[in-house]
């Protein structure tokens, strides 16, 4: 009995030190899993690009809205690397570490109904890729139109980064 | 009065600082590669000295390629967009016709004319401090059609790649070739001049990167193997320069890629971009102190600095 106890404890402590770390990964990554998965899909009109996105969540709503999220949170950290060309490879902030040294900003820009929404819009028919996980997990692929252009002013504006030339 | 005295004296100071604060901005110019000009048959060919050189003909290629002319305009506009002008080679190439006229036109009441030696013919050139090379080509497979486009960022001056993006577009049956460039120009604009960017930081960080050449006259006495007892110490002229610019970069660092009795020539040579007193700082006003240094005792020597653009300057020993 003793011995079955003692398991049972050692047991919950594992899982609290699973759940502690995920948890930990989750505020360091703040608001997005950082291992969504992103395409281009051409050129938008000057200053946009076309990208196909994916998200997760409880609902194909919420999927949707992390998808959105996520678009913007690869345009600004990650570039777009794969799918056809005609999207910027190179992500707008390339210092390394400034998504930490400006969490307050970026906690604030990606929050759910923050100003990341004025960068991205749905593109197309509206048409979108549902794939049912599990019981509680939808995954959702999206095309959206960033608009880079127009967040890189955001970025300068808030001095996140430098306008071209800056200093001249 | 006396406080309105007070109050303009704190505004032109501030001003002062501001100007000051500025560094010397790079201009920069697009231009169709030669690969591109030769290729699309723009070119010219002169004798020189029983070689024949073939140039690019960038005028005769703005007056025929719109093409050309529409994808220069939107590089143009879209850096424009992003807070930094261009210098438009059309343009460029104009003004200096116009200024050859002028030039030639232009009497004084005693009719003198305006003193042109050769070499300010010669610098009279449409030129940039970093050049932007644009080639594109149109693949045609089948009834398809994409476009490879390609911008490299040079620097005119130190030769190096500062900024560069390139790609082959998607194959199209139906879009015309204006189309497939403006895409080129809207998919590939950005990357580069995130990597121009870099460049900027690292200059900011580092100090401008320039070239530097000590020539002698074929006139003067003296040559750079001379040695001259100089702060207590028996060193050529040449070795005396070398740690003169040694201590005026930035961390000290340059490379001597030459060093022979007639010429120097320093490559890599990290200039800082204002000087002790916050001004903007150039190749000219970097190389004045060293002209100063050599015109004193123990070396006594004329010099004369003759400069190429932002990035390049010749200090030339012996005479002005």
């Amino acid at each position: 009995m003793k011995k079955w106890t003692i398991i049972w404890i050692m047991l919950l402590a594992f899982s609290i030190t699973v759940n502690g770390q995920s948890r930990n990964e989750r505020r360091a990554a703040g608001y997005v899993i950082d291992n969504y998965e992103v395409t281009c899909m051409g050129t938008g009109m000057d200053g946009t690009q076309l990208i196909k996105v994916w998200g997760f969540g409880k609902k194909p709503e919420d999927a949707i809205h992390q998808a959105r999220k996520n678009a913007v949170h690869a345009v600004i950290f990650k570039g777009i690397l794969g799918g056809q060309p005609g999207c910027m490879q190179r992500p707008l902030v390339n210092k390394p570490g400034a998504e930490v040294q400006h969490a307050d900003y970026f906690n604030n820009f990606f929050s759910n109904g923050g100003s990341y929404l004025r960068f991205v819009s749905q593109a197309g028919d509206g048409s979108v890729d549902r794939i049912k996980i599990d019981k509680r997990t939808f995954k959702v692929g999206v095309v959206v139109s960033v608009m880079h252009a127009q967040l890189r002013r955001e970025l300068e504006a808030a001095g996140i980064i430098p306008k071209l030339g800056q200093g001249f | 009065m006396k406080l309105l005295k007070t109050v303009l004296i704190i505004i032109l100071s501030i001003n002062g600082i501001w100007a000051y604060g500025q560094a010397k901005k790079p201009t920069i110019m697009v231009v169709p590669s030669d690969n591109w000009c030769i290729k699309n048959g723009y070119t010219s060919t002169y004798d020189e000295m029983g070689t024949l050189k073939t140039l690019p003909d960038y005028k005769m290629a703005l007056q025929n390629e719109t093409d050309l002319l529409m994808t220069i305009g939107k590089i143009n506009t879209m850096m424009a967009d992003r807070g930094f002008p261009l210098v438009n080679l059309e343009s460029a190439l104009r003004n200096m016709e116009q200024e050859s006229a002028e030039i030639a036109m232009l009497t004084s009441r005693s009719g003198g004319g305006i003193a042109e030696s050769p070499i300010d013919i010669l610098q009279r050139t449409a030129n940039a401090d970093i050049i932007i090379q644009l080639t594109y080509v149109i693949n045609n497979v089948g009834p398809q059609r994409s476009i490879t486009f390609m911008l490299q960022g040079l620097d005119a001056y130190t030769n190096k790649q500062i900024a560069g993006a390139q790609g082959t577009g998607s194959p199209s049956f139906a879009t015309e070739t204006p189309v497939l460039l403006e895409e080129a120009v809207l998919s590939h604009i950005d990357d580069f001049n995130s990597r121009l960017q870099n460049h900027f930081d690292d200059l900011f960080a580092n100090g401008r990167e320039v070239a530097c050449q000590v020539r002698v006259w074929d006139t003067s006495i003296i040559d750079l193997e001379e040695e001259f007892n100089y702060n207590n110490e028996e060193l050529e002229l040449g070795e005396i320069i070398e740690d003169w610019v040694s201590e005026n970069t930035v961390n000290g660092r340059f490379s001597t890629t030459n060093y022979t009795e007639n010429v120097i020539r320093f490559d890599q040579v990290r200039i800082p971009l204002y000087d002790e007193r916050q001004r903007a700082m150039d190749t000219r006003r970097w190389i004045r102190d060293l002209r100063s240094m050599l015109g004193g005792a123990p070396f006594n020597q004329d010099v004369k600095i003759y400069t190429r653009g932002l990035g390049e300057i010749w200090l030339i020993i012996g005479e002005k």
